[in-house]
């Protein structure tokens, strides 16, 4: 709790900063009732605007909050009833006030200086919440209100106290979904930005640690954080990013997506050119590692750019095991991915080209079970994979208890229906669900995609070329890689260009103790980083 | 980028136009797949029939699969008859319903008249070696009598007899058989006029084949000379050098005794380098153990294993002599690769005699050759003997 | 001081390094065994290999120092400086024109030979078309990416290069790789003519060193890179020898195909190593034509720098494409094979003598450093 609470305090901070580019427009009027008419005009008077008035020491004051983005206690026992413990002593105060400047000249000039003196009292004495400032313009105070900040408004006054009191309802920190790990930590992202940040700086207590803080989106005002830590990363990639991050401009964007989107190097690409993940400890291992993470407001997807295509293969996991059997995962992963795009088209090339290349056993068996099959095996193939895609995209936007009848349907259509029907091949209901398995042993789901799409593209190429049309259209996929740039880093380091040092932590996962350098194709301003890679530094 | 975009998107219609192609896509259930090739000669030969072919194709769906057994036949035999081997395969390919497909060509078996006959065997090899889709590995054989009945043999473990002949030819390990000859192999024994030798096989009974031995061809003109069967067979591979495992029997002091050779090697040496009456030496090498013995020795006692020792040798010997006589004196071929010594290690010399090396001058034919065995038999086997020893001790 | 920029025209002399091998191993290493095995006997063709590669190697050294001795340079620009500029234009002329015969040399003999092994009813015209359109992606595409695709490729040749001679241990026989040293001085002369020739391309070293950011190690780099080529050729054919020995070898046309489809690795699902092979291969001449028709453009930009890469290449394929389809039989492709070879050499060789001789001369006065 008290954790939460310094969270809102600090973020509440940065916001403000945020906003101080807006700052011009409508000063506060000294009159309570005009400030509450206008602010209720401002926004619109809706519902669960709040509006409380109290009389303290003589002076009418105002609370406003819209109700649901604040953090109902901490009004109720932090404002109101600090407030309310105090009115007694405020009120003998202002009385003896009244009562010492109670003379007949009692000009206008000595009720503002108690106003302000009730003011500074109350921001100085009542109320407990340390996130608490004055301001002056109705944009302002609309905005930090809209926010979830808490005004309080006192008569006669044209200063109003912004007190941080951002909450209402979030999910809790949960394990990630997307990215599970056997060994590591269980906390991942959530949609709440201040404390993914906590999350973050939980990891890395470096005072070099950095969050630049953007606005982005012209109607949702969401904030985005720049996280980098200085010394560590090159400049020059935090200023290409802060350079893109400048050009957005959106409306409301509803994940870090938006933002991937619209900074990447090349939309036309298939692969992922910015990773995203929900891990806090990846983030903070490629923080340190040299990378820039960005953050949104309302996405459990941080980004981390730049990215190269190994990136797609690795887990956290990796990390987390001896070196060994990380080794081994890694060149497992490699293979996987080599059959998640490869081997329904190497299939495809083979049977309906080549069937000089497969081992003649296998070929008969081959020829047996697909007698009767009315397609041929470029068809067959694209068939089942989409078959396969269908049910996939059923699975995921359905409840999971539904899901699962899908899989139970999907199993059952692909693996006996089909088969016994002569429609598919057996051969080809293995070939097709090594490949969904392959495919969805790779880490990142964004390049699972990737791999699902290219794999069509393959089976084309085999089915009109065969072997020869599959190593063209191999070749066609390196030359775009190799052209593909994240922020300005070739898509294809460290294998081209070529940085040998970082082959210790690409196929294999060298010993912890080994991985002594940052990777080199980041061209990292501090290179050696003495404890590896995946740091969780224990201050 | 923006150069890039009118490239891919001319690149991907022309892909698209290049999807109505698919020229040369056969489906693998419309191949024929060929696994075995017998020629004959043809029984009535005419202008244009000189062969006959008989080409063996695989019918998958009788080979069944790991689960369930295939009904039916697993292999189809076609016959035609003509003049040249590609042309044959074509009519042949008017038979079947499906694509011939040759990639998958294990086993060609050509009839012993063809071999016999002059020039016939390697007009015959030439298009194995000339066609692209032809593998080098593929395996020859010499059918003794019709190739084509070998093909026919059914096998009760294997379906597809061309599979089964190449099982034969490739799992061999017995003294008279040899390595499985290539096509490959051929060539390049046909390239160097060096003799050579091809199994030989026969229709043992109406389920099984035998491996009768050897048949020996002239490398100069590509022609079978004669076959070396039984201890002929034995006494090439011992001088040789391969395949010497085997068992090998003989008597002592009138008791049958049975050897297995577990290890051995030969080595040939050159002892008189006068072309006209070159001299080698043969120095054979042999583990052997014993498998079999009909009488009763302590085989404990030194001087028995020595008797044991020497019969052994002395068959050997005699064994290997036998083929060098015949190889040497009645064929006048060299199969028994001193040629290749010779080649490897005496080039000046071989350079002189190449051109006449078993042919025209004939100096192999001229040549002497010693043969040297040394045997180590290492047990007696597991029990020492089986009957009570009486009369060997003394 | 450090910065994220990979200056895109800009390369390491690593890149150069592996430029060369990935230039040199193309349609040459699949047939040059056969022209070997003619002129030696068994295995003694290591000899001239090895000789061959020296003279390569020396040669490549010398090229590229050359070319380091103007760094930064285009080759049209120190060529101009050393040898006026219309002697210049027409040398890189002669250059592009090497390009391009042998981007359309390569293009067809891709499609031949896919002909013969891969395909038997594929019009040749679309096999080379294919191949065309991907080399033209590649070129239109930056110049440091073709050096990455390199990078990319020419570890994938050699590995699977030396598997495939790896799994063909089994095959080989000692006796075929014997006698040794009975080759004579002719025989080894004429191989070392062969072998020599098959090192062809070094003349892109030219144009691309004045991308290289550290020139100075560039010629090490380069020799090293022919080293490796060299390496790889000798293996080919021992290997090659190894397993069919000489006399078959001289039959065979491409001994390097017949040894992939011979090797069986037992009882695996890769039991035909040819499928790898072909892949390899197809690898191995794209980066070889991609660095052939870039080097054209690259030349021809320099002639007239205000024409647009993009419509360089346009023009130039269409053109490339009809010249790959002059020839009519194999022995035409020979022809051309060996004409190029020369031409490669020739061109090559008397640019930089004559550059050579005239920097000399003028005292090496327009080395910048």
């Amino acid at each position: 709790m008290a954790r939460s609470l310094f969270n809102r305090m600090r973020s509440q901070k940065q916001t403000n900063q945020a906003t101080e580019q807006t700052k011009f427009s409508i000063q506060i009027n000294k009159k309570l009732d005009d400030n509450l008419k206008n602010m209720k005009q401002m926004l619109g008077d809706p519902v669960d605007l709040v509006i409380r008035e109290l009389i303290l020491g003589g002076t009418r004051v105002a609370i406003l909050y819209i109700n649901g983005i604040t953090d109902g206690n901490l009004i109720n026992n932090n404002i109101l009833k600090t407030i309310q413990d105090n009115l007694k002593q405020l009120e003998s105060n202002g009385s003896k006030d009244s009562k010492d400047t109670n003379e007949p000249n009692e000009s206008k000039k000595s009720k503002e200086t108690k106003d302000s003196n009730l003011l500074d009292k109350v921001y100085q004495e009542i109320i407990a919440i340390t996130d608490i400032e004055k301001y002056t313009t109705m944009d302002e105070v609309s905005f930090a209100v809209l926010n979830g900040s808490t005004a309080l408004f006192i008569d006669g006054m044209d200063t109003v106290l912004l007190m941080g009191t951002t909450g209402g309802e979030s999910r809790a920190i949960e394990e990630p979904d997307s990215e599970s790990l056997i060994r590591g930590p269980r906390d991942g992202f959530v949609e709440n930005i201040t404390t993914n940040m906590t999350l973050i700086r939980r990891d890395i207590k470096d005072p070099n640690l950095r969050f630049k803080t953007y606005e982005v989106g012209k109607s949702s005002k969401q904030k985005l954080v720049v996280s980098y830590v200085e010394g560590i990363t090159n400049p020059d990639i935090v200023n290409e990013i802060n350079r893109r991050l400048k050009t957005i401009d959106i409306d409301y964007l509803s994940d870090s997506s938006f933002i991937e989107q619209w900074i990447e190097d090349s939309f036309m690409s298939p692969f992922p050119q910015i990773q995203s993940t929900e891990r806090p400890d990846s983030v903070s291992s490629s923080l340190m590692q040299g990378k820039v993470a960005i953050l949104l407001d309302g996405s459990p997807f941080a980004l981390i750019a730049p990215t190269n295509f190994a990136d797609a293969l690795q887990s956290m996991e990796d990390y987390n095991q001896r070196w060994i059997p990380a080794t081994f995962l890694r060149i497992l992963r490699y293979f996987c991915a080599f059959l998640a795009v490869f081997l329904p088209s190497i299939y495809v090339a083979l049977v309906s080209y080549h069937p000089g290349m497969i081992p003649s056993i296998l070929t008969y068996s081959i020829a047996a079970t697909r007698e009767g099959v009315p397609f041929p095996a470029a068809i067959e193939a694209i068939l089942m994979a989409v078959t396969f895609e269908i049910l996939h995209e059923a699975g995921v936007r359905l409840p999971k208890i539904v899901a699962q009848t899908i899989g139970i349907v999907g199993g059952l259509v692909i693996g006996e229906a089909a088969v016994s029907a002569g429609i598919v091949s057996p051969i080809m209901v293995i070939v097709t669900a090594l490949t969904a398995i392959a495919s969805f042993s790779i880490p990142l789901y964004t390049v699972t995609i990737t791999f699902r799409g290219l794999r069509f593209a393959f089976i084309i190429a085999a089915s009109i070329l065969g072997l020869y049309g599959l190593v063209l259209m191999y070749i066609v996929v390196n030359i775009h890689l190799v052209n593909l740039k994240s922020i300005g880093i070739p898509y294809t380091t460290p294998f081209a260009p070529f940085f040998g040092r970082d082959w210790t932590d690409l196929i294999i996962r060298a010993p912890i103790t080994k991985l002594t350098k940052r990777p080199a194709y980041l061209k990292t301003i501090d290179e050696q980083s003495k404890n590896p890679k995946p740091e969780r530094r224990k201050g | 980028m923006k150069s890039k975009l009118p490239c891919l998107s001319f690149t991907f219609c022309l892909l698209f136009v290049f999807l109505t192609g698919c020229w040369d896509s056969v489906e693998v259930e419309e191949r024929a797949f060929n696994t075995g090739i017998a020629v004959d000669l043809a029984e009535e030969q005419g202008e244009n029939t000189t062969y006959e072919m008989t080409t063996q194709f695989v019918v998958p769906s009788g080979l069944g699969t790991a689960g369930e057994a295939g009904g039916g036949k697993a292999f189809r035999n076609l016959q035609q008859t003509g003049e040249s081997l590609y042309d044959i395969n074509a009519s042949i390919a008017r038979q079947t319903s499906e694509k011939s497909n040759i990639e998958h060509l294990d086993v060609v078996i050509i009839s012993k008249d063809i071999a016999e006959e002059t020039g016939l065997f390697t007009n015959i090899l030439d298009v194995f070696v000339r066609q692209q889709n032809m593998r080098r590995g593929i395996l020859l054989a010499i059918g003794d009598e019709k190739a084509k009945d070998i093909l026919n043999v059914e096998a009760e473990q294997e379906k597809v007899p061309s599979q089964y002949v190449t099982k034969l030819l490739e799992g061999n390990e017995n003294p008279i058989t040899t390595e499985p000859v290539r096509v490959g192999d051929i060539q390049e024994y046909l390239l160097s006029n060096r003799s050579f030798i091809i199994p030989k096989l026969s229709v043992f009974s109406k389920n099984s084949i035998n491996y009768e031995g050897l048949a020996v061809f002239r490398g100069k003109t590509g022609q079978m000379v004669d076959s070396l069967e039984g201890e002929d067979a034995k006494g090439l591979n011992m001088i040789i050098g391969k395949n010497q495992q085997g068992s090998i029997t003989a008597a002592v002091d009138d008791d049958q005794v049975t050897y297995s050779i577990s290890e051995g090697s030969s080595k040939i040496k050159l002892t008189n380098k006068d072309k006209n009456n070159l001299v080698f030496q043969v120095d054979i090498d042999l583990t052997a153990q014993i498998r079999e013995f009909n009488g009763s020795l302590d085989f404990y006692k030194r001087e028995n294993m020595d008797k044991v020792e020497k019969v052994l040798k002395e068959e050997i010997k005699k064994i290997a002599e036998g083929s060098v006589k015949k190889v040497k004196d009645d064929l006048q071929v060299d199969v028994l690769t001193f040629g290749n010594y010779l080649r490897i290690h005496h080039y000046a010399l071989w350079k002189e005699v190449e051109k006449d090396w078993d042919y025209g001058e004939n100096y192999f034919a001229k040549s002497d050759i010693n043969i040297n065995v040394n045997t180590n038999v290492q047990t007696p086997g597991n029990s020492i003997q089986l009957t009570e020893d009486d009369g060997g001790e003394g | 001081m450090k910065t994220v920029k990979y200056e895109d025209e800009k390369i390491k002399s690593r890149d150069i390094m592996i430029a060369v091998p990935s230039m040199v191993i193309s349609i040459g290493v699949l047939s040059y065994p056969k022209f070997l095995a003619e002129s030696t006997i068994a295995a003694d063709g290591w000899m001239t290999i090895i000789l061959g590669g020296i003279i390569a190697v020396l040669y490549t050294w010398i090229v590229a120092k050359l070319a380091v001795s103007f760094p930064s340079q285009s080759f049209l620009s120190y060529a101009s400086s050393l040898v006026s500029k219309p002697v210049a234009i027409c040398l890189t002329l002669l250059f592009v024109s090497y390009g391009i015969s042998l981007t359309a040399f390569e293009i067809r003999a891709i499609a031949d030979i896919s002909h013969q092994y891969l395909f038997e009813r594929t019009p040749i015209e679309v096999i080379m078309l294919t191949f065309l359109l991907v080399v033209v992606y590649a070129v239109s595409g930056s110049r440091a990416g073709i050096f990455r695709l390199n990078t990319m490729f020419l570890p994938i040749i050699f590995a699977a290069t030396l598997f495939l001679v790896f799994f063909s241990i089994g095959y080989m026989e000692v006796d075929n790789m014997l006698p040794m040293f009975k080759t004579d001085l002719q025989g080894h002369l004429q191989g070392t003519m062969d072998s020599s020739l098959s090192y062809t391309g070094v003349g892109i070293l030219l144009f691309y060193i004045s991308l290289v950011k550290d020139p100075k190690k560039a010629p090490g780099s380069a020799a090293l890179g022919m080293s490796s080529a060299v390496i790889i050729y000798l293996v080919v054919y021992l290997t090659c020898i190894a397993v069919f020995g000489d006399v078959t070898t001289e039959n065979i046309r491409f001994p390097f195909i017949e040894l992939a489809k011979s090797v069986e690795i037992p009882g695996g699902f890769f039991e035909r190593t040819e499928s790898i092979f072909f892949v390899i291969w197809i690898m191995a001449i794209f980066t070889t034509t991609v660095m052939a028709f870039d080097v054209s453009v690259m030349a021809l930009n320099s002639i007239f720098p205000n024409i647009t890469k993009t419509k360089i290449i346009f023009f130039l394929s269409p053109f490339i494409f009809f010249l790959s389809m002059i020839p009519k039989d194999f022995l035409e492709m020979k022809t051309i094979a060996n004409f190029l070879g020369y031409f490669g050499w020739g061109l090559t060789g008397t640019t930089v003598i004559i550059l050579w001789a005239i920097y000399k001369l003028k005292g090496g006065k327009q080395n910048e450093k």
